[in-house]
């Protein structure tokens, strides 16, 4: 179900509005931008026509949305992609959440620290000795940090 | 009042000023903390909802965190938001929140969950906030420090693990000790400084007291501990953990004696046990019936038991037969048992396969008459690896304790001639045989054995140097080619060459190797 949380939104109206027949025009969504709520709209219908489309053929309806997917991220800037992702998750759209959080991950994978600050916006706020005895215990007070 | 879905980040990102250890100044307070901000402007929103949830939040993670020993100063609580609508009105057309800390612990976990876990320790180091989801992801460790466990620093950190090996923080080594010794199934950092005829003398371990108190600790702290492993422990140590650690399911004790595995007995639900009592040149503490029948009469509910360097004897073996009825799996290494006990082996109802391994002596030194030796009803597989097999009474009353055994694997051991190999011919059931390493036996001795087993379906034989395809009959033959499965490269020379393909040597050394095939 993409997102739920409008249908949410439209179930309790109508719950609620019982003589009015048409449900309101309006639903307010303070946490979601204009521009990432287009985006989202564009992928859930590309979604749902390429699903309607090969209704038979699962893997024709990946390869179809994944090459939709990679033009997609070729247009998005990268720091759009947390904005997406909020959207996504106030939204309550699980694939797009997904799609949006792989995304995410692959742009920092095996990044250095300093890329991964930037790419987010973060700051270090450790303190000036702090990071220097967190590296000193990750090599050498334990191990298996990094297994499954 | 406006009805809106109830985003699930509204609540996660209210706990990141509490963990903000630096106590913030009001212009900072305003000005830089992005999140904060994010958290006023919401407030000006929804007035009471988030002022609700902000004041619980703050509760649970202040309940949290008074378990665990803080070395950063205590988080102050964020001001209360009554004068928000004043202050907001003021500063003219904030700037946005950073997107990035409106993200809820579950979308960043989300996130992290997709990329490989070796860019854990780098992720870490990014930000406070990521430190700590980070901490939270991590279910297994290995301690090398004590001091870490010993300061609550690993409680801290990593407060979610369920699989915890302290065996290393609890030898005394110098940091930088480059060498490394394994023996058998236990590897120790060293340095140079050896002058006595052990490699880890009783002084290099922490005295018991130190090691108990910090397994009480850790007991505290995770009560969902699924798995351990620990050394030199005594019965305050391990019944605090039973005690604590009801979830234990797998255990493994080193160097602990007998009297402590008292400590064990209250480990309910304890199912896979390993027990190492003594380690040639490392230590030395001795296991014997006694700790045997306390740890059987404790742990009914084991299916997996393995016993490296222990004494014990019959009764030892018909203590556990008899209590662990649902043992299913019994490994017997470099045992210092008693004569006898192979008769005791009976008594496991349940057991599916036994395995005795680097026995160096005799596998029994007194097996006792046939007509007690019984046979173990519900035995599917043996396994013998790296074991002296030159005593014949021996080997012949494990056959026979072993009769309905449906697998027999035989690897690297010595003193497996035809004669001993032919005393197999007892086990009338058997499906699957592999030989590995089996240097003595020829192709007669397999033949009279394996022409006698009719269920034989696989069967596997590498690198047994007596054993010659020229001498293959074809009686054998016709065997071989109704069988389920082959595996057959006696020539050892072939193993050689094909496990130096695993690395590039061959490729360098071609031109040697091209004249040695001949």
């Amino acid at each position: 179900m993409k997102f739920c949380a409008v249908k949410q939104y439209f179930d309790d109206e109508n719950n609620n509005n019982i003589t009015s027949g048409a449900s309101t025009t309006m639903i307010p969504l303070p946490n979601v931008e204009s521009h990432p709520l287009a985006i989202l709209i564009t992928y859930c219908k590309k979604h749902l026509k390429i699903k309607a489309n090969n209704a038979d053929n699962k893997k024709e309806t990946e390869k179809e949305m994944e090459q939709y997917e990679q033009e997609l991220l070729k247009k998005v800037m990268p720091q759009e992609l947390t904005e997406l992702i909020l959207a996504a998750n106030y939204l309550n759209f699980k694939e797009a959440l997904d799609f949006f959080c792989r995304a995410v991950a692959s742009a920092i994978q095996n990044k250095s620290i300093e890329f991964v600050r930037k790419f987010f916006g973060l700051e270090s706020d450790f303190e000036l000795g702090e990071e220097e005895k967190l590296r000193e215990e990750f090599a050498w007070s334990f191990e298996g940090v990094d297994e499954d | 009042m406006s009805h809106s879905p109830n985003p699930n980040d509204q609540n996660d990102q209210n706990p990141d000023p509490s963990r903000r250890s630096r106590s913030l100044s009001l212009p900072e307070f305003f000005f830089k903390e992005q999140a904060l901000k994010h958290v006023i402007l919401k407030m000006h929103h929804h007035h009471h909802h988030s002022n609700q949830s902000n004041q619980n939040n703050n509760h649970n993670n202040h309940s949290n965190h008074n378990r665990h020993i803080s070395l950063s100063p205590t988080p102050s609580p964020p001001s209360s938001p009554e004068p928000t609508t004043d202050l907001t009105a003021l500063v003219v057309d904030p700037p946005a929140p950073n997107p990035t800390s409106l993200l809820s612990d579950n979308v960043l976990n989300l996130i992290f969950s997709k990329l490989p876990v070796s860019q854990y320790p780098s992720n870490s180091l990014v930000c406070r906030r990521w430190l700590y989801l980070h901490g939270r992801l991590v279910q297994s460790l290995k301690l090398f420090d004590w001091s870490f466990l010993d300061s609550g620093r690993l409680f801290h950190r990593f407060p979610n693990l369920s699989d915890v090996d302290i065996v290393h923080a609890c030898i005394r080594v110098p940091r930088n000790a480059g060498i490394i010794v394994t023996r058998k199934y236990f590897s120790v950092h060293l340095d140079s400084s050896l002058s006595r005829d052990r490699f880890v003398g009783e002084e290099d371990l922490l005295p018991s007291r130190v090691i108990d108190s910090g397994l009480k600790s850790l007991a505290e702290s995770y009560p969902n501990l699924r798995r351990l492993v620990v050394i030199g422990a005594s019965v305050d140590g391990l019944s605090s953990v039973a005690k604590e650690c009801q979830l234990l399911q797998e255990l493994d004790v080193i160097a602990c004696g007998d009297l402590s595995l008292k400590g064990i007995s209250g480990c309910m639900n304890l199912q896979i046990m390993k027990l190492i009592g003594f380690v040639d040149g490392f230590f030395g503490s001795v296991v014997s019936d006694i700790g045997l029948t306390i740890l059987a009469q404790g742990c009914r509910r084991l299916v997996r038991l393995e016993l490296c360097g222990c004494e014990g004897s019959y009764d030892g073996i018909k203590a556990i037969g008899q209590c662990c009825q649902m043992l299913e799996e019994l490994t017997l290494s470099d045992h210092k048992m008693d004569g006898g006990w192979l008769a005791a082996v009976s008594f496991c109802g349940n057991l599916k396969i036994l395995k005795v391994q680097s026995c160096k002596g005799s596998i029994d030194s007194r097996p006792g008459p046939d007509e007690h030796l019984g046979s173990c009803p519900a035995l599917e597989a043996l396994h013998l690896q790296r074991c002296q097999m030159r005593d014949k009474q021996a080997v012949r009353a494990l056959f026979l304790v072993c009769r309905g055994v449906r697998e027999i694997v035989l690897q690297d051991c010595y003193g497996l001639d035809d004669e001993v190999f032919g005393l197999a011919t007892v086990c009338r059931r058997v499906r699957q045989l592999s030989l590995e390493g089996c240097s003595l036996l020829t192709v007669e001795g397999l033949e009279s054995v394996i022409l006698s087993w009719k269920d034989l379906q696989r069967l596997r034989v590498v690198s047994c140097n007596k054993i010659m395809d020229s001498a293959v009959t074809p009686a054998l033959a016709t065997l071989f080619s109704v069988l389920k499965e082959l595996k057959w490269s006696p020539d050892s020379r072939s193993l050689l060459s094909s496990s130096l393909a695993e690395t590039d040597l061959r490729k360098k050394g071609g031109r040697f190797f091209k004249s040695y095939k001949g």
